[in-house]
Parts: structure tokens; sequence; C-alpha cells
């Protein structure tokens, strides 16, 4: 038995989506948020998709930006690109900037596609409190175009409220096989569009998609009455540029680029907001948003932003607000105006399978069912549930924060992501009304700055310098905007919360390696990783970071259609497993901690031991007896403790047929014998280590039959 | 302020023209405009009365524009050296005089107000709080008015229920402050008025404790109303298609210890102070 090692180098292997493309042994498999860097040395790495920063305010126009939300544009074979949009945060003006970036999960790169500019219907000073965008595919009926006329066939253009300045591309109804876009600048009827450059010809029946991009914003003013909910219609990502595009005020037509104001009453009473939640569009005319009012006394008002609007002044007082509520009840601990409110269906919790909006205080998180938010009604928020700020480990390990901020629903993991503020810790958990603690906790300010020009060897890390996260999850990427408003303070992260190995189960947010070949092998022994220890400087100023810790799994069956069961090695790596032709590995990564920087493998690997002779001793011939039956090997390399059991089979080396299967511990077939004196003299076998080069051990089979070729293996068993 | 000609394209889209009256608009006035070649009657958007002139540039900027910066602007400086210019910017007043207001292509234009967050006092109307005199605070949280980032948290006190650059505050001197009604004399507007408004009396929410708390917005109730047809102040006939509209005095102007509205506020503070 010799030992023989395999290793697997991570940076050059072929990969595949794990959990989403067929199942491939012979590659590396990404599950979801998993990452390849392609190289060599440390350069050359699998794991969750590293930290990566983005610098809203170091671009060429800088906008302190907040309130990331994001969507998964691309998410196929050919790609994974998200879009992220973020709110204005600089000083209350009468306009307010949108900014836009992308992230490319499959290579970890932000681009930064630039900002609009809003105006605002009234020319006083908005103050954004709650965020979001809407995006929506158009795809109903086939067109045909000349030029810059687009006309349908059985389409519904009007019905579902397309916008000018919209985009749309032809041959398909997937925008992300679109290679040309076009705007659209009017729409005539349910069959008819313009286009703001032509198109050329295209023939009838043809597929199109219309990205109907919208932004949904609750503000406070300055003039309080101006505030309240406005919603950018008419928008498509193009119109983000780094030069800035534009985004007039409505004024009495509805459905075209520009910002339209929901109002609640002609006297807007809607002027406290401090959140907003919007539920899941249920048809082309009716997408309903809940905006939250009213610190001490909350009140929810419900908009639906696909309404049909008659407009003065791009002001709506009657068809895009659909209720108010009553007050709800007092709460417990003051509401943020900082994105607050989050609807969610959870698959945990008492509104599990329900929708519900969840808002956080200071200290609580309180959900009520959209059900119960209903006009005037001044029981939806106490008929609702509670929980409470308990941190993981209870208050004696970690002081509740008192000033969560904001929630995020992280449906990947089906947990709830709050942030707090820029001095406390943040926390993921599951929605409990039981007083328990908290699930996980994470995030840390360490004063890192991550600007640009910061030293080449430190690494961005998701740091609260200078501001509180804003956060959304999607996809299980939660994007981080930390909430300053100078370069150093105002930044915009990437982390992928949702690999954690704790949810790993559920998210496959996992790294499966190729099978390994183990021809010959007896016995697997040892398992090894090498990662990147320190991400960064790990000399001189030492600014380089340690990264998260990763487990390894193992299996030996249903390899081939990933059927087999995978067993957890401990942090030894040893271990004692029966040999197989092939085995695979799998590892896991925790990515919610104190630093949350995700660890980067660079190669894995097995030892084992194989068929021949145990490299721990060498036949002997001269020791060995055909005439008398007995078999010798010299003990030459020590074990370093006591002697594993070991196990010998007598083999027909004519036939390969066993003759004889034998152990030193269970010797039921033959006796074993050890020499400490260079084979002089031979006395009962021990586990002892080698001691000497003259210790020899001897096995003598009880019976063996006479004109037999033989072949002695002697194996660890 | 800011000159546009009726019809006007925009700067950044030829496509666009401004429907609005002739004339000179404070710069955040929302102007509306009309898609070239359909109905001007029927205005599709507004824009700021700065992006009609100047183009999308001015929003690479997240300070407003400042007086210097629209002069230098108006001057034909390329953008790329007035926006961001620090030079420009420091120390410098904002341009807009007056909270913006939408512009319509009928109707008057409507009352103008000063801004409360941009008037500067002149040294010479600084007025020493009597002691008698405590507003009563009826404010609503200014933290997150429009002079301060909303950056931070506000976690233990149900602060910030609105956006306000302006105390509510009353004082004994709302009423010295005057203000003047004139009658628009448009002839497409019957019931619109342009009220020229004093500059308030240290109204900057970024000071904790005011010298003088006056009432930024005068009660018609109460103001001291000056029938133009009798009063001295210059009648400001806001139809652009007969004059040169007189009401776009900048607050500059308005600062003047010459002016007679400045004149007329001094009179009546010190009266009230018994000086």
């Amino acid at each position: 038995m010799a030992t023989r090692a395999v290793i697997q180098r991570l940076g050059s292997q072929s990969t595949y989506r794990y959990g989403v493309d067929s199942y491939d042994s012979t590659k590396l498999g990404l599950g979801n948020l998993i990452y390849q860097q392609s190289g060599s040395g440390e350069a050359g790495y699998a794991g969750p998709v590293p930290t990566t920063v983005a610098r809203p305010m170091e671009q060429t126009t800088t906008i302190a930006s907040q309130f990331p939300w994001a969507m998964q544009w691309q998410n196929n074979a050919a790609g994974e690109l998200d879009w992220i949009f973020l709110a204005d945060l600089s000083t209350a003006a009468a306009t307010r900037r949108i900014n836009a970036y992308t992230f490319n999960r499959r290579s970890a790169v932000w681009n930064w596609q630039g900002f609009v500019t809003v105006t605002f219907p009234t020319a006083t000073a908005y103050t954004i409190r709650g965020f979001r965008m809407a995006y929506d595919l158009e795809i109903t009926g086939t067109v045909s175009v000349s030029g810059t006329a687009v006309s349908g066939t059985s389409t519904l253009f009007s019905t579902n409220k397309v916008c000018v300045g919209n985009r749309i591309g032809f041959g398909s109804t997937d925008p992300t096989q679109i290679t040309t876009w076009y705007e659209i600048s009017a729409i005539g009827s349910d069959t008819s569009i313009t286009l703001t450059t032509t198109a050329g010809t295209i023939a009838g029946g043809t597929a199109y998609v219309i990205e109907d991009l919208r932004c949904i914003m609750a503000t406070t003013n300055a003039t309080a009455t101006n505030g309240g909910l406005y919603v950018v219609k008419g928008l498509n990502f193009n119109a983000f540029s780094n030069v800035g595009g534009t985004v007039p005020a409505a004024t009495t037509v509805d459905n075209i680029r520009a910002c339209y104001w929901l109002a609640d009453a002609s006297t807007v009473t809607n002027t406290v907001s401090f959140g907003l939640a919007v539920s899941t569009r249920t048809s082309p005319t009716s997408h309903m948003v809940y905006v939250l009012d009213t610190l001490a006394n909350p009140v929810v008002f419900k908009y639906n932003i696909r309404a049909a609007l008659t407009l003065t002044a791009g002001k709506d007082t009657a068809n895009g607000i659909q209720y108010k509520t009553g007050s709800g009840g007092v709460i417990t601990g003051a509401p943020t105006q900082l994105n607050n409110g989050r609807m969610a269906t959870t698959n945990h919790g008492p509104y599990s399978g329900q929708e519900a909006l969840y808002f956080t205080t200071a200290s609580r998180v309180y959900a009520a069912l959209t059900s119960n938010i209903t006009s005037g009604s001044t029981t939806w928020l106490s008929s609702g549930y509670v929980m409470t700020e308990v941190p993981p480990g209870g208050v004696n390990t970690f002081a509740a924060s008192g000033a969560m901020g904001s929630i995020e629903f992280a449906a990947a993991i089906d947990k709830f992501i709050i942030a707090t503020g820029a001095t406390q810790r943040n926390y993921v958990t599951q929605f409990r009304t039981d007083a328990g603690q908290l699930d996980r906790i994470w995030g840390v300010n360490t004063f890192q700055l991550d600007l640009s020009n910061a030293d080449a060897t430190s690494t961005p890390i998701a740091s609260q310098t200078g501001g509180a996260y804003s956060i959304w999850s999607e996809g299980g990427l939660c994007y981080v905007a930390t909430m300053g408003t100078t370069s150093s303070t105002n930044r915009l992260y990437a982390l992928p919360l949702s690999a954690d190995w704790e949810y790993a189960s559920i998210t496959d947010s996992r790294l499966v390696l190729p099978a390994i070949s183990t021809p010959e092998v007896s016995k697997f022994t040892q398992f090894f990783t090498q990662e990147v220890q320190v991400v960064g400087g790990a000399t001189g100023k030492n600014l380089g970071l340690n990264t998260e810790p990763y487990r390894m799994y193992y299996r030996t069956a249903g390899i081939t259609d990933d059927s087999g069961s995978w067993t957890l090695l401990d942090s030894t790596g040893t271990a004692s497993i029966d040999g197989s032709t092939s085995i695979q590995l799998m590892i896991e990564f925790r990515t919610i901690g104190t630093l949350g920087l995700p660890a980067r493998i660079c190669a894995t690997g097995v030892i084992y031991e194989d068929l021949g002779t145990d490299s721990h001793y060498q036949p002997s011939v001269t020791q060995s007896s055909a005439a008398s039956k007995y078999f010798a090997w010299r003990f030459s390399t020590a074990f370093g403790g006591t002697v594993p059991t070991m196990r010998i089979r007598l083999y027909n080396a004519v036939t390969g047929g066993l003759l004889l299967d034998d152990t030193t511990t269970s010797s039921a077939s033959g006796t074993w014998t050890k020499s400490t004196n260079d084979g002089s003299s031979y006395g009962a076998y021990d586990t002892s280590d080698k001691a000497n080069e003259t210790t020899y051990i001897r096995y003598t089979p009880t019976t063996l039959g006479d004109n037999i070729k033989v072949r002695a293996l002697l194996t660890q068993n | 302020m800011i000159h546009i000609e009726q019809d006007q394209q925009l700067k950044d889209d030829s496509k666009i023209r401004a429907a609005v009256p002739t004339g000179d608009y404070n710069e955040t006035d929302l102007i509306e405009c009309y898609v070239e070649g359909a109905d001007p009657n029927i205005p599709t958007c507004m824009y700021q009365a700065q992006y009609v002139v100047f183009g999308g540039p001015i929003y690479g900027q997240t300070e407003e524009l400042t007086e210097d910066q629209v002069a230098a602007l108006l001057a034909n400086v390329p953008h790329d050296e007035v926006i961001n210019n620090r030079k420009l910017m420091d120390g410098k007043k904002p341009a807009a005089k007056f909270v913006g207001r939408v512009i319509k292509r009928r109707g008057g234009p409507g009352k103008r107000e000063l801004r409360k967050d941009q008037v500067d006092v002149p040294v010479e109307q600084k007025v020493v709080v009597p002691q008698q005199v405590t507003p009563t605070e009826n404010v609503i949280d200014t933290n997150t008015a429009t002079s301060t980032p909303q950056s931070t948290f506000s976690t233990t006190t149900p602060a910030t229920n609105v956006d306000t650059s302006v105390s509510t505050s009353t004082s004994p001197f709302s009423t010295t402050t005057p203000a003047f009604d004139i009658p628009n004399d448009t002839a497409t507007s019957t019931n619109a008025t342009t009220t020229l408004d004093v500059p308030d009396l240290d109204t900057d929410t970024s000071s904790t404790t005011p010298d003088v708390i006056v009432d930024p917005v005068v009660s018609s109730s109460t103001q001291d109303v000056i029938d133009t047809a009798s009063s001295t102040v210059p009648v400001i006939n806001t139809d652009a298609s007969t004059t040169t509209p007189e009401i776009l005095n900048d607050g500059v102007q308005a600062l003047s210890s010459k002016n007679p509205v400045i004149a007329f506020a001094k009179k009546q503070i010190g009266r009230k102070l018994g000086l």
C-alpha cells in the first residue's frame, strides 16, 4: 500500500452552475453566489462572490446614494447581471437624482451606468423616505415595424400602461436577447406606438419586449403638503448615463416619462412618510404600494401606481390613492425614516405563506397582514405581531442596539435582514414573536474607508464607517449602501450573505468539486484545502484581512448523478474511509460574520492509501518463507503513534482470487508476530510504533494450500 | 433670474419647447413645456427654468447653482468650467432667490415668495430679541430640512415629522412685516396676484437660537397691505406680453437699504422696539 495524493486547483477548473445547469461531476460546480476566479497562485480560487465596492462619490458625477434596490436583469447561461438603483442622499432639493449601477455576478465587477435627475411637480425641497423601482415586461402579441412606426397584432400597449420613454426590442420576449433597443416616443393606441429612431423594417408576427421601468418614491417635503408618493414613469435603463438624463415633472398627460404625484387628497395628508412597501403586481393596471406614515401612531396609505391618472400640474388626487387606514396603534420605539418597511411572504413565522407588511422601530419589528390594511382600519397594526430585539446570544452577549433602522426580506433564505446604526451590529433573522433571540449578527465598523486611492494592499470590507447600512437583498446577494455623504462614508457593496453555510441546504450555495478518480484505492486518510489566508497585504503594514471560515464534505457514492449524501469532515481533515473508485468534495462557506469576507479556496485534495503494500512496510524476502508459508515485512516508516489496525489479504496470484483476509485485531485465519532484532526471534504482535531498523512483522496463516502462487497484500484496515 | 422666451427650445432637447410666456424666471421655477409640433396649449412636462436654459450639466452638481455660476453660464462660460467649480460656489449665494413655482402657459405665475432658507439678513436689520419675546415653539423638527443631509438616525425620538426649513414660531413681529399684494393685470388671469414679500429677518434655520423670530409667512389677515393704487411701491405687472416683469427684482436688490420695502420694514421694526 502506497500513499497517493490528488490535488485539484480550483482556479483552472472548467465550471458549470450547480443547481441551474445540468449536473456534471467532471467540472467544478458553482452553486448560487459561488464564484470562480480563474488564474494561478492565489489569483486562482473559488468561493462566494468576493466583497467588492462601488464608490458613488468618486464617479464623474458625485451623488451620495442610499436605499439600494436591485434586480437580476440577466440570470441565464450567458451571464448574471444585476441592475442596482439608488436614491439621492444629498441635501433636500426640488430635484432628486436616481443613480444606477450594474453588478456582474460572474466577474464581481461593478459598472456605473449613470443617473437621471427627476424634476418633481412642485419646486420645493424633497427628501426621499422610501425608494423602490418597478420593472415589468410587456410582451403581449406581436408586431411589425416600418421605420419609427410599430404596428401591433393583439398587442395592448395602452391598456397595459406602456409609457413613452420605455424601451422596446424586437425578435424576442427575453430582454437579455435584445441587441438593439429603441425608445418609445408616442403611444397611439393598443396597436400603435412610435419610436424615436427608426428600427428599419421588421416583418409582422415578430415577438417584442418592452421594459416598463418605474421609480417609486415616498417623500417628505419642506412644504409638508407637497410630500407623499411620487412615481416616475417611462424610464429605461439607457436613460441613465454618466452625464445624466433628466426626467421632467408631469403636467396633465399620463404615461409618459415624467414624475407624477399620487396625492392622497387635494391637500396631502401623507406628509410624514417613513417608508414604503410594494406588493406583487397583480395586473398591468394594478400594482399596490403601501406608504407608512406618522411616526408615533402609524397610518398606511395605499396607492395603485398603475392606475390611470387624472392630472393637474402632475398631481392626481383621486385615482392613485386607494385609501388610508386609521392610526394602527401606538408603537414601541421610534421608526426611522430611512426606507423603512418591506412587504414579504415568508415561509416561517406567524404569517407564513401570507403577504404582510414588516417595518422596524428602534427596538421592535412589526408585522401587519396586508389583508388587514383596509380603509380606515384602526386595528391593522394592533392585530398584527411584534418581534423584540434580542441579539444572538442574548443581551449579555451583545447589547441590543436600540437602533434598528430598516428591514429587508431575503427571500433566498427566508430571513429578514435588519440594519441598525453606524455603531451597532446588524441582524439576519427569522421573524419570531416569542421574545427569543435573533438568529445571526453581522457587520462592524472597522473604520476602513475603501477609497479608490487607498493602499493597494487593503481589501474592501463592508464597514459601517461613517454611515449605517441601507440594504436590499436580491437573488441572495445583499447590496449595502452606507449612508454618508462623502467619498469616505458613502460606499456601495455587494455581499453574498445568503451564501452562508447555515442556509446552503436551501440555497445550493455550495462549491461542488469535480469527482476525484482514485484507482487502486484502499482507504482515504486525509483531506485538505489551501485557501487565501489573508486577502490583501500579509506583510509590511499588514492591511490584509482574514476570511470567514468554510467547511468541507465528501461523498463516495451517488457521484455521477448527484444523488449521494454528503458527510461533513472535521477541521483535521483526517479520515479512515473505505476506498471507492472515486470521491467527491463539497465546500460550504460562512458569509454572515464580523468581517463577512468570504473564503477563497485555491486547492483541495485527498490523500489515500492504494492497494499496494502499506507505505510503512516493505516486503521482506529473507524473512518470508514459501516452504513454511509465512509472509514478512520490514517496518520501514514509523506511523508517529500507535500502529493502526493492519490487514492482510492473500490472493491467488494467477487467478486473483482471494484466499484469505485477516486483520491484526481480529486474526481469525492466522497468527501475527513481531521481531525487533532483525528476525532473530519473533514474539507477540503489538501496536507499538517502529523502534529500530530491524523491526519486522510476520503473518502465518493457519492453513494454506500447497502449490499456489500467492500475492500477499498488507494494508491498513 | 433666468430669461426664457416663449417657444424657446430646451438647451438639451431641441424637440421640447417652453410653453410659458416670455419672461424672467426664478432658477427653480417649473416651466411648462411642449413637444415641438404638438399643441403648445397642451404642455406635457415641466422642467426647471435653469435646465431649460443651461441643460443637463447643471445636475452634475449636488449643490444649488450660485449667483456667480449663473452669471458665468449666462456669459457662455463652458459648463465644465462652471459646474462644481468651488471658486464659484464656496461662500456664494444661491442663485434662486424665490421659492420655486409652477409656471403655466396660461394663468399668472401666482405669489412669489422669497426662500426662507436662503435669505441673508443685512447687518443693519439685525434685531436683538427682546427678553420678553419667547417664541411659542410650535416647531416641527427642522433637523432634516433643506440644509441637512438625512444621513443620521433618529432612533430615540420620533423626530422629523416634516421637512421644513421654516419655523412656525409665532412672533410679535409677525405683523410688522409688510407685503404688497399687487393686482395682476394680465389679460389671461383674473384672480392671480403677485406678492412681493419683504426679505425675512434671520430665518436661517441652521441657527438654533435665532436672534429674532419672525413669522416668515405673513397671513393675509394681518399684513399691512398697501394698496398699490395709491402707494409709491412699484406696481408689478406680470403680463409678459406688455412689460418687462419688474417683479423680478432679485434678492440682492431687495436687500438694499435704499429699497423702499426694506426702509419700511426697518421703520416698522424700529417702532416696535421703541427705537
